[in-house]
């Protein structure tokens, strides 16, 4: 079974994607902060994170090149999950792709079944990998 | 460039807000809706309202000129199946009737958001019996989109909606609660796309259309 880490500061949503995440199988473990997300993942590794990049006191782009500058988590991939419309961010396609990031996903318009489909193209391709 | 007062740039981060709620209770009711056909009716509410406050955004931003909207090559086809994708909700069948096939310069989101609205103001009419997302080439030249029915529509919708801006709360009472807003954010996408909305008849049908500016560089081609 797969390792899954939510990053979202909204605890609601966070709730309803755990459950959402765990009837598909998987382990899960949500946080609400970046930096709750590096605790946990020192004693917890992910086999892919979802990630909101609009939170309070971290911004996202940064903990995504943290993330990756740690040798464990450099092959996690990671699913945007965001508030933020990706055309609204600074960054090409290209740029996410370094992050490591395989999916964007809009929160508006992505349910959870995209969701799903997105963290099983993740974890597939870091399988191949 | 229009100065943009306090209340709009409240009402603007209030939309920004309003997103987070209704996140939250769209993907509830989508975990909860596979054993409740009334969950999924409060998931479908939930998307609409979210469609409705994107289209609003886009539609604001483009108004101060904060973010012009980006025009890329586009086929109207693809606009056209776009939108269908997101009027499942409707309870009438919606029609694809692709009749222009050059490539244009628009916004993917700003058009089809512009379709999404006018098919669903048209879809609320008592008589509405279908709604066709059409395509087309306009005697000049350009390409034009819209949305028809074989209702026969009201040239003044459209001038009652865009006169009464902020004045009145349900100005169009024979149409939905929320015809009115839509009209008004479909009309400023589209001039933010470049093009004029208008109401007009084609055939039997008739409906809300807007031109899209001619692409200089395909012409050439």
């Amino acid at each position: 079974m797969s390792n899954i880490l939510i990053i979202e500061p909204d605890k609601r949503l966070a709730i309803t994607l755990q459950r959402s995440f765990e009837q598909e199988g998987y382990n899960v473990r949500a946080v609400h902060t970046g930096q709750a997300a590096v605790s946990t993942a020192d004693d917890w590794k992910p086999d892919v994170v979802v990630c909101e990049l609009a939170m309070p006191q971290h911004n996202g782009v940064a903990f995504l090149q943290e993330f990756r500058s740690y040798d464990d988590w450099f092959f996690v991939p990671v699913v945007v999950y965001s508030q933020i419309p990706r055309e609204d961010t600074s960054l090409s396609a290209r740029q996410w792709h370094k992050l490591g990031v395989s999916a964007y996903c809009y929160k508006p318009t992505t349910r959870l079944k995209d969701l799903h489909y997105a963290i099983k193209q993740a974890l597939n391709f870091y399988e191949a990998a | 460039m229009t100065h943009e007062g306090f209340s709009d740039v409240t009402s603007r981060a209030l939309a920004h807000e309003l997103k987070y709620p209704l996140v939250e209770i769209a993907r509830r009711a989508e975990l909860s809706a596979v054993s409740s056909v009334d969950m999924l009716s409060v998931q479908q509410s939930a998307e609409q309202a979210l469609r409705l406050i994107d289209s609003y955004l886009l539609s604001a931003q483009s108004e101060y000129g904060q973010q012009q909207l980006e025009l890329q090559p586009l086929t109207a086809g693809s606009i056209l199946y776009d939108a269908s994708l997101n009027l499942s909700t409707l309870q009438i069948p919606v029609i694809i009737d692709d009749r222009a096939h050059d490539p244009i310069m628009s916004h993917r989101l700003g058009l089809t958001s512009f379709l999404e609205l006018c098919a669903k103001v048209i879809g609320s009419y008592e008589n509405a019996q279908r709604v066709v997302l059409r395509s087309f080439k306009t005697r000049s030249g350009e390409v034009g989109v819209g949305v028809l029915s074989e209702h026969i529509m009201h040239e003044d919708d459209l001038k009652i909606a865009q006169s009464l801006a902020g004045r009145a709360h349900m100005p169009l009472a024979r149409l939905s609660s929320n015809a009115h807003v839509s009209l008004l954010i479909a009309d400023n996408l589209s001039k933010a796309l470049g093009g004029t909305m208008q109401v007009k008849k084609m055939g039997r049908m008739s409906g809300f259309v807007t031109t899209l500016p001619r692409s200089e560089q395909f012409a050439l081609l």
